[in-house]
């Protein structure tokens, strides 16, 4: 190798870069053991901080004497951030009285003023996120059409924050709004509509009814599955007309929701759905009848075990087993069959039935 | 000609390395996406949801007499609404069987075993009396490997989902809870998720489950742990951020069962089963036009051993050469293709070009100097100058790994673990490096000499 064979640009460069990476590196050092040590002060500060915050605004909280909250307000940005902690905190197990208290110290710090501001004009969607957040948990009402703002944010988490914040305050109004925002993201939405479409209570009932019938597929499907959580047998109507649907998505949905409710008149109404031509479908109603044993599907699931589709034979033989003793004794029937599959599952179930009982 | 193929070396050195640091980069905003995200989903919503899909969790076993149990017992003990562990007990030749049904008290059920996906016979079933959620199979071993297995579990498994994990790894309790947010997000699109696997070599691990986090006296561990962290923090988290994943570790996956028996399960003629899976389902799903994610989540927690012992190691790095070799000849057609999108596009090329041939790189450029020292043609100050750049590099980028591990996840609370992390991105570079490579380039020659023993 010589010299000439080495661009001298190469060796440069070379020399350049080594010299920038170490340069980088060292920094990169630096900047850990720094963070290292302003996180220890932080913490020590926010320590501090803490416990004289959290003894005046319990104080407040147990007695209301407006006095004591005069030190909380206009705090600046790194006691704001630990006051508002801690009000999230007392908030959450705040009842009765402390619960408007908790929200007059909120407003009255200005925090929920910083917090609207943050959720409408934000360039970070964390902070659009945790201020939806924090509004709803404080039940700042006054900040409702700032949240429904924000159900139409680009962000999924903004929205998602939103439609709990919503949830919380109990604006049954907004319900629509809230399915349309988030129909696509169906495990999600109904995981954190779940949880609050029973604090909106009956008054959400007429609007799901109402959304069931949306033009769009995936709000239809959300809405059907908030209908059956609430378990109302005055919803069945509508339910079992959906049972017609020409989509399989909502006819398995409205079966599931038909089943969740577990009245006998619903149920009766998906004895046809063993002979469907889908057998997601037929799986789908002999797992209902199982769920709530109901015995007048026996002659059904018996033909359901001779199905070709093996989840349809499976779903129906546990569905059996689940029936007591009018749900043995058919499978004892069946091990009579001529079909070899029909045996083979009620021998499954039959042997599973012993080992438990 | 001396000349062209140094040049050559420079230009592949510049380009890999300009490639992981995309790459870095890349995974940085999804990491820091994927922390504020877990801000707002909480654990305990998840557990509590009815709609939260449940899981079938597989867990191939051959001679793991030393460990299964402890590893039964804390998958029984996850935390997830809805799941159930079948132990596919692959003709171990140990007490694997005998132990497990000691200790789970398990019966011989008259289940019917439906072979959709073609698979060694199943001689029994067992259930558990005392957790009904544990199911054991007891099957043939008639093929090498753990596809068998894994293919009687999908068509045992009753759940929409699987979770593949090997019997000696460890879950976090909370592992599934946190796998499991992309499909809550969008349960149509979502095929696979994958989650990261860390090193348990050094952890303080009681009954299953790691108590405390830190780092195994040894070198040679410790350097995996960078290595690791390297490998999926700064590259898997982007290929998963750009829907071209490639990989889902087979110590911890969770697929969509129904796509994954669409093509047929794990591949049983290939060393590298996992990687093959996931390749296949992009080249299915790409080829119909799906709209469909493979991600990967740089949270929820597998921990393995590692090889402590240079021997195991190279056994291990020739495996995984020999796996990718195989998967990338299989699917060459992908290659630059554009119909492939970014996986013909970006993945393919990167993995071929960067992971598979580097070590032949690497190597031929250590020999090359060597040949050049014979010829006494060495010009010292451009071979020096490199080989500095070329550590610089490899510091900086392990560090990178260290670093963003730090602020993010931050898995090592011990000052002194994160001291040793630091010294183990430098020190890599003087030898285990080198080590490694060599054992990939000698699985490079197995694969073209077509070895194809584990």
């Amino acid at each position: 190798m010589s010299p000439s064979n080495w661009p001298l640009a190469f060796l440069t460069l070379s020399i350049l870069v080594s010299n920038i990476l170490a340069v980088i590196v060292t920094c990169l050092v630096v900047i850990l053991v720094v963070t290292k040590v302003i996180g220890g002060l932080w913490d020590k500060y926010k320590k501090k901080r803490r416990a004289s915050f959290m003894s005046l605004a319990v104080e407040f909280l147990r007695t209301g004497n407006t006095a004591g909250k005069l030190p909380l307000k206009n705090l600046g940005w790194a006691d704001a951030l630990i006051f508002k902690a801690i009000l999230l905190e007392l908030s959450e197990e705040a009842s009765g009285i402390q619960q408007p208290r908790a929200t007059e110290l909120y407003e009255f710090s200005g925090i929920a003023d910083k917090e609207m501001r943050t959720l409408r004009r934000s360039w970070f969607w964390w902070l659009r996120a945790a201020s939806a957040h924090a509004l709803g948990q404080m039940r700042v009402k006054r900040a409702k059409s700032n949240l429904i703002e924000a159900l139409g944010d680009k962000n999924i988490e903004v929205r998602l924050e939103a439609t709990w914040a919503i949830g919380h305050m109990g604006f049954v109004d907004t319900l629509p709004l809230i399915m349309e925002s988030m129909s696509r993201f169906f495990k999600i939405a109904a995981l954190r509509m779940d949880a609050f479409i029973f604090e909106m209570g009956a008054p959400a009932l007429p609007l799901l009814l109402d959304l069931c019938k949306h033009p769009e597929w995936e709000i239809r499907l959300l809405a059907i599955h908030l209908v059956g959580e609430f378990k109302d047998p005055g919803t069945l109507e509508v339910l079992l007309s959906l049972l017609g649907s020409q989509d399989l998505e909502i006819r398995i949905a409205a079966c599931k929701a038909i089943g969740s409710i577990g009245d006998a008149s619903g149920l009766s109404g998906i004895i046809p759905c063993m002979e469907d031509s889908a057998w997601q479908m037929r799986a789908q109603a002999a797992k209902q009848f199982g769920c709530n044993g109901f015995t007048p599907a026996i002659p059904g699931l018996l033909k359901c075990l001779e199905d070709l589709a093996w989840w349809v034979r499976l779903n129906a033989g546990e569905a059996l087993s689940q029936m007591g003793k009018r749900g043995k004794i058919a499978l004892k029937k069946a091990l009579k069959s001529p079909d070899r599959f029909a045996r083979d599952m009620a021998s499954q179930w039959l042997d599973e039935l012993e080992a438990t009982s | 000609m001396m000349t062209y193929l140094q040049m050559s070396i420079l230009i592949y050195f510049f380009m890999a390395n300009g490639l992981y640091l995309v790459l870095f980069f890349f995974s940085c905003v999804a990491i820091i996406h994927y922390r504020s995200i877990l801000q707002f989903r909480g654990p305990s919503e998840i557990l509590k949801a009815r709609v939260t899909p449940p899981i079938s969790i597989l867990v191939p076993a051959y001679n793991e007499e030393k460990g299964i149990v402890s590893s039964v017992r804390a998958l029984l003990g996850l935390n997830y609404p809805q799941y159930e562990v079948i132990v596919i007990n692959d003709g171990s030749q140990d007490n694997t069987l005998g132990l497990l049904e000691k200790e789970f008290s398990l019966r011989r059920t008259a289940h019917v075993y439906h072979r959709e996906i073609p698979t060694a016979t199943v001689k029994a079933i067992y259930r558990s009396r005392v957790y009904p959620n544990l199911w054991v199979l007891d099957k043939e071993k008639e093929i090498v490997g753990k596809s068998d297995p894994l293919n009687v579990g999908i068509n045992f498994s009753q759940y929409p989902l699987f979770c593949a994990v090997d019997a000696d790894s460890i879950l976090e309790k909370d592992a599934l809870i946190r796998v499991i947010r992309p499909y809550m997000d969008r349960f149509q699109e979502v095929v696979a998720v994958g989650g990261i696997v860390r090193v348990a070599n050094g952890c303080r691990i009681r009954d299953g489950i790691v108590e405390e986090v830190g780092l195994a006296k040894g070198w040679l561990p410790s350097f995996q742990v960078v290595e690791y962290l390297r490998a999926f923090l700064s590259g898997r988290v982007a290929w998963g951020a750009w829907n071209a994943l490639l990989v889902i570790s087979g110590a911890f996956g969770v697929f969509k069962k129904q796509p994954v028996k669409d093509i047929g399960g794990y591949s049983t003629e290939t060393v590298g089963e996992d990687m093959e899976l996931v390749v296949r389902l992009h080249r299915r799903l790409r080829k119909q036009k799906r709209n469909y994610r493979i991600h990967f989540i740089p949270d929820p927690v597998c921990w393995t051993e590692v090889p402590h012992k240079w021997g195991i190691l190279g056994r291990q790095r020739n495996r995984w050469q020999r796996g990718l070799g195989q998967v990338l000849y299989r699917n060459i057609s992908m290659f630059a293709n554009p119909k492939y999108g970014s996986i013909g596009m970006l993945a393919m090329p990167y993995f071929l070009m960067v992971e598979f041939l580097s070590p032949a790189v690497e190597l031929f450029g250590y020999a090359l100097f060597g040949i050049a020292f014979y010829l006494g043609a060495v010009y010292w100050e451009g071979v020096v100058t490199f080989l500095i750049l070329a550590v610089w590099m490899g510091i900086f980028l392990s560090l990178l790994s260290v670093l963003l591990e730090e602020f993010t996840l931050h898995r090592y609370p011990r000052m002194r673990s994160l001291v040793k992390l630091l010294f183990c991105a430098v020190l890599e570079n003087f030898g285990y490096r080198q080590m490694t490579a060599f054992f990939r380039l000698k699985g490079l020659y197995d694969f073209a000499r077509k070895q194809n023993v584990w």
